[in-house]
């Protein structure tokens, strides 16, 4: 296919680290459709990497982890990679999925009108809840499956060659499917007292650009 | 529709896994569940006026 | 977001936090929450309640929507 995707996944925190192991299936997944991928991980999630990534191998996808706010994205150690100040130098034409608090409030409208092709975030807290029990095994965390994999869904299904809009669609589908499920008598008592902040992230996740943009 | 018959129609509308979740506050700082609430109003209880009114304010009690 | 008119009524914006604050208290103590890629802890999220700050009042106007949403069967429709 030829296309390129850049994630960065820092990892200097227990909740970061739990967006590290969940972005191996989508480097997985990228792998297996033959695109290449720009692993900044961990300490790599700096800015001085993270421009540089982008300038030398143009990447079409972006899938950014970490702490955000409205107009920004932080890497690690939450080192802010992405803001007003780069957004034009870096995005133009590229899809964004910003998976962090907040960037699709400010930062999401500015890097379209800078010349992104797209961005798909959230537009306030984007929420993580996790089993104390599960914490050193965190693929193994079945309530935080139930937020991580529609979250992994904006990007994997970008990779299966499904428009900007269709991503973004198939993410809110598997949110309420999971969402259907922990307030349903099914669940556990951890699964249903989770659903509130799996609702507010269904809530708050923005799409903005050419929904018809693709890799 | 009275607040009564109102709160039966919503309670048909929570989720049975939502339904032991706090909704309201009553008295002395009492929470109370969907289904605990449903306990005092199906026995008219003299804490019903309290529950129907905290749920119409929270705007959880529509009228048709 | 809605507009919560509700929470412009001092009294009511009161009842309100006392109530989401049950709420927050009741979550099972095996579930870790974070926010944004930051752990917080269960007091940290009452403090923010209370206090009103931003993401007290995030918390606040979410937990309603979350209620009215149940209520009116609207976590039903699709889409």
């Amino acid at each position: 296919m030829g296309s390129v995707l850049l994630l960065t996944r820092p990892n200097h925190d227990l909740p970061t680290t739990y967006l590290y192991h969940w972005s191996e299936l989508v480097i997985k997944e990228a792998s297996n459709k033959g695109i290449k991928v720009l692993d900044l991980e961990g300490k790599k999630a700096n800015k001085s990497q993270f421009s540089s990534y982008i300038s030398k191998n143009k990447p079409e996808l972006l899938f950014l982890n970490g702490h955000g706010a409205k107009d920004c994205v932080g890497g690690y150690d939450n080192e802010i990679l992405l803001d007003s100040s780069n957004c034009e130098a870096l995005l133009k034409g590229k899809i964004l999925y910003v998976r962090s608090c907040e960037a699709g409030a400010v930062l999401g409208p500015f890097s379209i009108g800078k010349g992104a092709a797209a961005f798909i975030g959230y537009s306030r807290s984007y929420w993580l809840i996790r089993s104390i029990s599960k914490s050193t095994r965190p693929l193994n965390d079945s309530v935080a499956k139930l937020f991580l994999e529609p979250s992994n869904q904006v990007p994997i299904s970008l990779i299966k060659g499904r428009n900007v809009k269709e991503s973004y669609d198939k993410s809110q589908k598997e949110m309420r499917r999971n969402f259907s499920y922990m307030i349903s008598s099914k669940a556990s008592i951890e699964e249903r007292d989770a659903a509130f902040f799996l609702f507010a992230n269904l809530s708050c996740q923005v799409m903005y650009g050419q929904g018809t943009a693709k890799l | 529709m009275d607040k009564k018959a109102q709160f039966y129609k919503t309670y048909g509308n929570i989720p049975l896994g939502l339904r032991d979740q706090i909704v309201v506050i009553v008295g002395n700082n009492e929470p109370l569940s969907w289904s605990a609430a449903k306990v005092e109003i199906d026995n008219d209880t003299d804490k019903v006026k309290e529950i129907l009114e905290k749920l119409s304010q929270l705007g959880l009690l529509k009228e048709d | 977001m809605d507009n919560f008119e509700e929470l412009r009524d001092e009294g009511l914006q009161d009842y309100i936090k006392e109530l989401v604050v049950a709420r927050i208290n009741a979550l099972s103590k095996e579930l870790e929450i974070s926010v944004g890629g930051e752990n917080i802890t269960r007091e940290e999220i009452l403090k923010s309640v209370m206090e009103g700050n931003e993401l007290g009042r995030e918390v606040i106007e979410m937990q309603l929507k979350f209620l009215r949403d149940i209520s009116e069967g609207k976590i039903y429709q699709s889409g």
